[in-house]
């Protein structure tokens, strides 16, 4: 057979011998494959010995098919064992994002069926209200208390002697979420609580606004959060989770990515024990 | 409207579908590793959970199956194969038995019978056999690479060992596996008369004292 001209039969018997196996493994690249045809389509031995070779290895991988692949019966899971995988997950205490969030009672999705949270129930596009708190947020202005001059415990009651509506921060369930401080805010004119939290790395925002009127809350694309129905935006680079409950609507506002500050949200949503 | 599931939940749910749809590969594999059944099972969930914990180490939208294998073979590595004592590796002589001589004798052997492979008539059972009698070694590379379907790469990832390792190992796992099973067949009466009437004498000798 006339051999491609630019094909160097670079291999010889012992080197085609020793990497037959890788041959047949389909492990050979391009030119390795054409210098193995070269060889091969030259050399009578070593094209017998290889075909024996590949007749052998497809049928013992036939055979271990037969014997252990799927259907067979050592090639399938035993359903007790599927079962007891299943049971072991759920009993699993630990989550994947265990870095970053703290374990959450694992009763309490079911303990929150009838709970009081909240739907954002509008269809307005109306993406005023990332973009306001987006802006407030990043404009950093001082704060009306710090961590250092009002206890954690006490934020609530700071909070309710400033404005007239029942706003309470959500509890972040999670190590490293800590309260910098706050301020009185204003959103859309409307009063506005702001908080601010230090993360283990960065910082966010929440601001809790009243609105019975349901003027907010319609923007951004609508994210299931555990047991919530939240709504989420782009504004200005930060990502903003958007929430309802009763009267008050939530905005975090962060620059966590969305995946992290969903955790964020879902712990701050899990109904309290 | 109420999405009741939390979102440890779902990443739970998106875990569990990926590892379902490989336990019967691991359970298979983890059979041929640990030799019995309680032991795969054991080693298998321990496996699956472990992975679940690292869950949040594992690239999304890379080789899932070959993650999954990695946690498998570790696991076996550091509980199992302490408590079951086997040589690891085969040295000397039988090392010297299982290269290229026999290859050809084999391959030869086969040859005659183009129209069947003597190999085709054994059962799973003596299959099972000729897996398990393999040093552990071998028998993880034979498994990864012609039953699990792993690259030279994959399995070298898998195993924390050089390629050079994975197809060394490989070659003579594949020869010992072979002449097990060429035995099996020999000793079955599988093996076809020579064109001279002769059958194999060593394997005639085997049939005759059974």
């Amino acid at each position: 057979m006339p051999l491609d001209p630019d094909t160097r039969p670079a291999m010889d018997c012992a080197e085609l011998t020793r990497s037959a196996e890788a041959l047949l493994d389909g492990e050979f690249d391009e030119r390795e494959r054409a210098e193995a045809a070269a060889h091969l389509a030259t050399c009578e031995g070593c094209r017998r010995s290889v075909e024996a070779l590949a007749r052998t290895r497809e049928v013992v991988r036939r055979k271990l098919r037969e014997a252990l692949g799927p259907g067979a019966s050592l090639g399938t899971a035993p359903a007790a064992l599927r079962a007891g995988v299943s049971a072991a997950l759920r009993r699993e205490h630990v989550p994947w994002y265990r870095r970053v969030l703290a374990p959450l009672p694992v009763a309490a999705a079911v303990a929150c069926a009838a709970g009081a949270l909240l739907v954002v129930a509008t269809t307005r596009d109306d993406d005023a209200l990332p973009q306001a708190v987006a802006a407030s947020h990043s404009r950093s202005l001082p704060l009306d208390f710090t961590a250092a001059s009002v206890a954690p415990e006490a934020v609530t009651r700071w909070i309710r002697d400033r404005v007239d509506f029942n706003a309470r921060p959500p509890e972040f369930r999670q190590a490293g979420v800590r309260i910098l401080g706050g301020r009185i805010s204003n959103i859309q004119d409307r009063t506005a609580v702001y908080i601010r939290y230090e993360l283990p790395h960065g910082q966010m925002g929440l601001f809790m606004v009243e609105d019975p009127d349901r003027r907010f809350g319609g923007g951004g694309r609508e994210m299931h959060v555990g047991p919530a129905t939240v709504r989420v935006a782009n504004a200005r680079g930060y990502n903003v989770v958007v929430w309802r409950k009763h009267t008050i609507v939530y905005s975090l506002v962060s620059d966590l990515d969305e995946q992290d500050l969903e955790h964020l949200v879902e712990s701050a949503l899990a109904p309290q024990r | 409207m109420f999405d009741l599931r939390r979102q440890s939940d779902r990443t739970r749910t998106e875990f569990e579908e990926l590892a379902q749809g490989q336990l019967d590969a691991l359970y298979a594999s983890a059979m041929r590793l640990t030799r019995n059944a309680r032991d795969a099972e054991d080693l298998v969930q321990d496996a699956v959970l472990r992975a679940y914990r690292f869950f949040d180490k594992f690239e999304r939208g890379t080789n899932f199956r070959a993650w999954l294998f990695k946690i498998l073979t570790n696991t076996f590595i550091n509980r199992y194969r302490r408590s079951v004592k086997e040589r690891t590796l085969v040295e000397g002589p039988e090392r010297e038995a299982v290269t290229d001589q026999f290859v050809s004798r084999a391959a030869s052997e086969h040859a005659a019978d183009p129209e069947r492979h003597l190999l085709d008539r054994l059962v799973s059972d003596e299959v099972v056999r000729a897996v398990d009698a393999l040093p552990i070694d071998f028998r993880l590379v034979v498994i990864l690479a012609d039953l699990q379907d792993f690259s030279y790469k994959e399995i070298a990832d898998i195993l924390d060992i050089p390629v050079g390792t994975v197809m060394s190992r490989l070659f003579r796992g594949r020869r010992l596996l072979e002449k097990s099973l060429f035995s099996y067949a020999a000793e079955a009466g599988y093996l076809p008369e020579r064109g001279d009437g002769s059958i194999d004498l060593e394997a005639f000798r085997r049939r005759r004292t059974k």
